[in-house]
C-alpha cells in the first residue's frame, strides 16, 4: 500500500506550490489515476512515491514505511516506473533496456537475458526480432511497450506511470491501454496512472482522483465522480462529454 | 547527439588499443638511466653539436661507457641545469659564458684569468669540473655585409655610433638577455641600434647577407663569416670576455671514471679558431653532419682507431643531395624520430585524458566550480609554449620526456575538459531522470548512461587535443626530450630546408592520421 499524508512540494521556497496539503491512498492491487490538467501537479505527486521528487512537508509511506526510511535507490528498482517521454537508453539494446533494473539488482547476465524475452513477450514484441535493435529503431508505439517491459522486469509490486501513452496517436494509444489492463489482469499489479486524458482515466481506473491547482478535488470510484462529483471543477472536468462517459462507465 | 547502442564498446577498444600501441611506443623510446651511462649535452647550434658529437665519439672509441645524446639543448641555462641536477653530465661550455651568466660576475678580459677563476667557482659551488680548453675563443663577434662596412669606412664596433640609429639588429634570444650581450654592449659603447629582431642562431647570417638585417651578434668561429662575405667589427673597447670552449663534467663522474680525462685530453689545445671554423663550414654550408666532421677529425688525429663505432644513425653524410636521398639515408632515424614524437604524444593524451575526463565530469557535478576550472585551462593553453618548457624545466630540474610531458598535458587538457563537461551538461534531462528512476547509483548513472552518452563530444575533444599535442611536441627537442623536433631544430641550426622538412613533414602527416583515425572513432560512435 501506498499511503500520502497530507504532502506538499514548493520548488520557489513557498511561493507557490505544486502540491499542496495531499492526503491519498493507493490500495494494493488496484489501478489509481491521477487525474488533472498540465501544471496540476500530478506528475510531482508520482514522483515523490519513489524519491525523485522529496516533499516538503507530509509523509509518503510505501508498505508501511516512510520513504525516507527506505534506502532510495532499493525503493526506486522495487517500483517500476514508465516515463512520460518513455526515456529508454537510447546506447543500449532493447534487451539491455528491458533488463537494466535485473542488472542493478545484481542479476547473473543469463537471467536477465531470460527475464528480457520474456518481457518482451509479455508485451507482444517479438524478442527474436527486437532483443538487439537499437531504441530509435522502433516506432513510438514500440519504444513504450519496451519502457513496459523494463518497468515490470524486475517484478516490482508496484507501477507508477506518467502519461506514458500521451504521445501517441490514438489507435495505437487505445491498443496499448488494452494491453496494459491484459498485463495487469495477469500479474496484478497496484498501479499509479498519471494522465490528463478522461477516457483514459475511465479505461484504465478502478478509482480517480482528480487534481486541480496542487489539491486533491476527490477520489472515487469511476461511478461515484460521475454521480456525485464533489466540486465544481469535478462537475465542468466530467459534465462535456458527459453522454459518451455515461456509455463508457455502463460497461 | 546520439550514440549507436551497438557500438561504444567496440570504438572504446579501438581508441584504447590506439592510446596503448602510444604508451608502448613512449616506453620503448624513453631513456634508460643506467649507471654506466654517460649522458652528453650540446646547446642548439652547430659548432656545439660538433663539440658534443667530439666528446662522445671519442668516450665511444676508447672506453666501454654507453653515451647518450641529448644535443640541441635551448641555450645555456638549460644545459647548465642540467649538470647541476646530473641530468647531463658532460658538455662544452665557454668561460666567457660561465663567467658572466652562470657565475654572473664582472667581465674580465684576461683568457688564462678568466679559466682559473671559472674552473675554481665551479668546482666550489657545482662540483663540476673544467678539463683544459680546447684552443679556439669563440667570441661574439659583431659582424655586418662586408660591402657595408667598406662603404662606411667601418673597422670597429664604435664607428657604428654615429649610424646606429639607422641600423637594424638581428641577435639572437640569448644576444638579447646575457650581460656580456647586448645590453652589457649599449652600455659599453653607449649606443642602440634602430630596431632588433630576435632570429634563430642558424637563421641570422643569412638574414644579414640577404639584407634584411645588417647588424648580427655572429659567433667568431662559424664558417659563415666567411662564405657570406661578411665582416667582423673589432671589438675596440674589449667589451666581450673570453670565450674559451672547454668540456665541463660532473666530478662525481670523473671520480668513477677517471679514464674520461686522459681520453679528452686529445681535445686540450687542438682546435684553433680556423679549425674550429673550417668545422663549422663543412656541416654549415657542406651540408655535412656533426657526427661525420667529428668522426673525421679524429680520425685525422690519429687519435686511436675505433674499437667500437657510433651507435647511431646520425653518422650520414648529407652533402647536396635531394630530399629523397636524405629521407633514404636517414630512414632508421627518421622512424626512431617518429616513434619518440607518437611515443611523446601519446603519453601526454593518456596522461590528459585521465585527468582532463574525471575534470570535466567533477565540474559538472560541482557546477559552481565550473567557470574557475575552465579558465585555469584556457590560460593555461595561452602561455607560450617555449616558456612553458622552460618554466617546466626549471620546475623539475631534469630534461627530457618528464617536463616535455607535462607541458603537453597542460596544454591538452583543455578541449578534453570542456568537451566532458559540455557533452555531459547537454545530455536529455528526460534520459538522467530515467537513469534516476530505474534506481541507478551516482556512479552507475555516470558509467552506464552519461559517459557513454558524452562520448562522442569528448572524443571529438580528445581529436583535437591530439593534434595540438603532435604540433607543440615539436618544441620538446629544446629541452631534450627528442621526437620530430630535433629535424626541425638542426635544419633551422644549420639553415638546411631539408632537415626541417624531415620533421615537419612526418609530424604534419602524424597529425592528419591521428585525426583521422579518432574521427572514425568518432564516426563509429556517432549515428548518421
Amino acid at each position: 500500500m501506498i499511503r500520502l499524508t497530507e504532502i506538499s512540494k514548493t520548488f520557489d521556497e513557498g511561493h507557490s506550490y505544486a502540491v499542496r496539503d495531499l492526503s491519498l491512498e493507493v490500495r494494493d492491487g488496484e489501478t489509481l489515476v491521477l487525474l488533472g490538467s498540465s501544471g496540476c501537479g500530478k506528475t510531482t505527486t508520482l514522483k515523490m512515491v519513489n524519491g525523485l521528487v522529496e516533499p516538503t512537508s507530509g509523509t509518503v509511506c510505501v508498505d508501511g514505511r516512510n520513504v525516507t526510511e527506505h534506502d532510495v535507490l532499493s525503493l526506486r528498482r522495487a517500483i517500476g516506473y514508465v516515463f512520460q517521454g518513455i526515456g529508454l537508453f537510447p546506447h543500449m539494446t532493447i534487451d539491455q533496456n528491458v533488463a537494466i533494473v535485473p542488472r542493478l539488482l545484481g542479476w547473473p547476465p543469463g537471467r536477465r537475458t531470460v527475464r528480457a524475452q520474456e518481457m518482451l513477450s509479455l508485451v507482444e514484441l517479438d524478442p527474436a526480432t527486437y532483443g538487439r535493435r537499437c531504441p530509435r529503431d522502433l516506432s513510438g508505439g514500440e519504444q513504450q511497450r519496451v519502457g513496459v517491459a523494463r518497468a515490470l522486469a524486475a517484478d516490482p509490486a508496484y507501477l507508477l506511470m506518467d502519461e506514458p501513452f500521451g504521445a501517441l496517436d490514438a489507435i495505437t494509444r487505445n491498443a496499448l491501454q488494452q494491453e496494459l489492463l491484459r498485463i495487469k489482469r495477469e500479474l496484478g499489479k497496484t498501479i499509479v496512472f498519471v494522465t490528463h486524458d478522461i477516457f483514459e482515466a475511465l479505461t484504465l481506473a478502478d478509482r480517480i482522483a482528480v487534481m486541480h491547482q496542487g489539491r486533491l478535488e476527490q477520489v472515487g470510484t469511476k461511478r461515484e465522480i460521475l454521480a456525485e462529483p464533489a466540486t465544481g471543477f469535478v462537475k465542468d472536468l466530467f459534465s462535456k462529454p458527459k453522454a459518451q462517459l455515461e456509455l463508457l462507465a455502463a460497461q | 547527439m546520439i550514440v549507436r547502442c551497438d557500438k561504444p564498446s567496440t570504438a572504446a577498444w579501438l581508441l584504447s588499443r590506439l592510446l596503448l600501441a602510444g604508451v608502448c611506443c613512449a616506453a620503448l623510446t624513453s631513456t634508460v638511466s643506467a649507471a654506466d651511462v654517460v649522458r652528453i649535452g650540446s646547446k642548439n647550434f652547430t659548432e656545439q653539436e660538433i663539440l658534443g658529437e667530439l666528446v662522445a665519439q671519442l668516450i665511444e672509441r676508447h672506453t666501454d661507457l654507453r653515451v647518450e645524446r641529448k644535443f640541441g639543448l635551448g641555450g645555456t641555462g638549460v644545459c647548465h641545469a642540467a649538470l647541476v641536477t646530473g641530468e647531463l653530465d658532460i658538455y662544452v661550455e665557454y668561460t666567457g659564458t660561465a663567467l658572466l651568466n652562470v657565475l654572473k660576475t664582472d667581465p674580465l678580459s684576461d683568457r688564462d684569468e678568466v679559466f682559473r677563476i671559472v674552473a675554481k667557482a665551479y668546482r666550489e659551488q657545482f662540483d663540476l669540473q673544467w678539463l683544459p680548453p680546447m684552443g679556439f675563443n669563440n667570441t661574439y663577434a659583431i659582424t655586418v655585409r662586408a660591402g657595408h662596412a667598406d662603404e662606411h669606412g667601418w673597422q670597429t664596433i664604435g664607428d657604428l655610433a654615429d649610424v646606429a640609429g639607422q641600423l637594424s639588429a638581428g641577435f639572437t634570444a640569448e644576444f638579447m638577455e646575457r650581460p656580456d650581450g647586448y645590453p652589457g654592449l649599449r652600455r659599453a659603447y653607449g649606443f642602440d641600434f634602430g630596431q632588433t629582431a630576435d632570429l634563430d642562431p642558424g637563421l641570422m647570417y643569412q638574414a644579414l647577407a640577404d639584407g634584411q638585417v645588417d647588424v648580427i651578434c655572429a659567433f667568431a668561429t662559424d664558417g659563415r663569416i666567411a662564405a657570406y662575405k661578411l665582416k667582423v667589427l673589432h671589438d675596440d673597447r674589449s667589451f666581450f670576455p673570453p670565450y674559451d670552449a672547454a668540456p665541463v663534467i660532473r666530478h662525481a663522474l670523473l671520480h668513477d671514471h677517471p679514464e674520461i680525462r686522459h681520453v679528452l685530453a686529445v681535445l686540450a689545445g687542438t682546435i684553433d679558431d680556423r679549425t674550429m671554423r673550417r668545422l663549422n663550414h663543412t656541416v654549415d654550408e657542406l651540408k655535412s653532419t656533426p657526427a661525420k666532421v667529428a668522426r673525421d677529425w679524429i680520425e685525422s688525429r690519429g687519435a686511436g682507431s675505433p674499437h667500437r663505432t657510433s651507435g647511431r644513425a646520425d653518422v650520414t653524410i648529407d652533402g647536396t643531395v635531394s630530399i629523397w636521398a636524405m629521407v633514404a639515408a636517414r630512414r632508421a632515424e627518421l622512424w626512431q624520430k617518429v616513434f619518440e614524437h607518437f611515443g611523446l604524444t601519446a603519453l601526454a593524451m593518456v596522461i590528459a585524458i585521465l585527468i582532463g575526463v574525471p575534470t570535466g565530469i567533477l565540474i559538472h557535478r560541482h557546477r559552481a566550480a565550473a567557470p574557475l576550472v575552465l579558465s585555469a585551462t584556457e590560460i593555461m593553453q595561452t602561455i607560450p609554449s617555449l616558456a612553458m618548457l622552460a618554466f617546466l624545466f626549471a620546475v623539475y630540474g631534469i630534461l627530457g620526456a618528464t617536463p616535455a610531458v607535462t607541458a603537453l598535458v597542460l596544454y591538452a587538457l583543455l578541449p578534453i575538459v570542456v568537451n566532458t563537461f559540455t557533452g555531459l551538461k547537454e545530455l536529455s534531462p528526460e534520459i538522467i531522470e530515467a537513469a534516476d528512476g530505474v534506481g541507478m547509483s551516482g556512479g552507475q548513472r555516470l558509467w552506464m548512461v552519461e559517459l557513454p552518452l558524452a562520448l562522442p563530444i569528448i572524443v571529438a575533444g580528445i581529436r583535437t587535443s591530439t593534434v595540438w599535442t603532435v604540433g607543440i611536441a615539436t618544441l620538446s627537442t629544446y629541452i631534450g626530450a627528442g621526437g620530430l623536433g630535433d629535424f626541425i631544430s638542426r635544419g633551422l641550426a644549420r639553415n638546411d630546408p631539408r632537415l626541417t622538412l624531415l620533421g615537419a613533414v612526418p609530424a604534419a602527416v602524424m597529425a592528419v592520421i591521428l585525426s583521422l583515425a579518432i574521427r572514425l572513432v568518432e564516426r563509429h560512435l556517432r549515428q548518421a
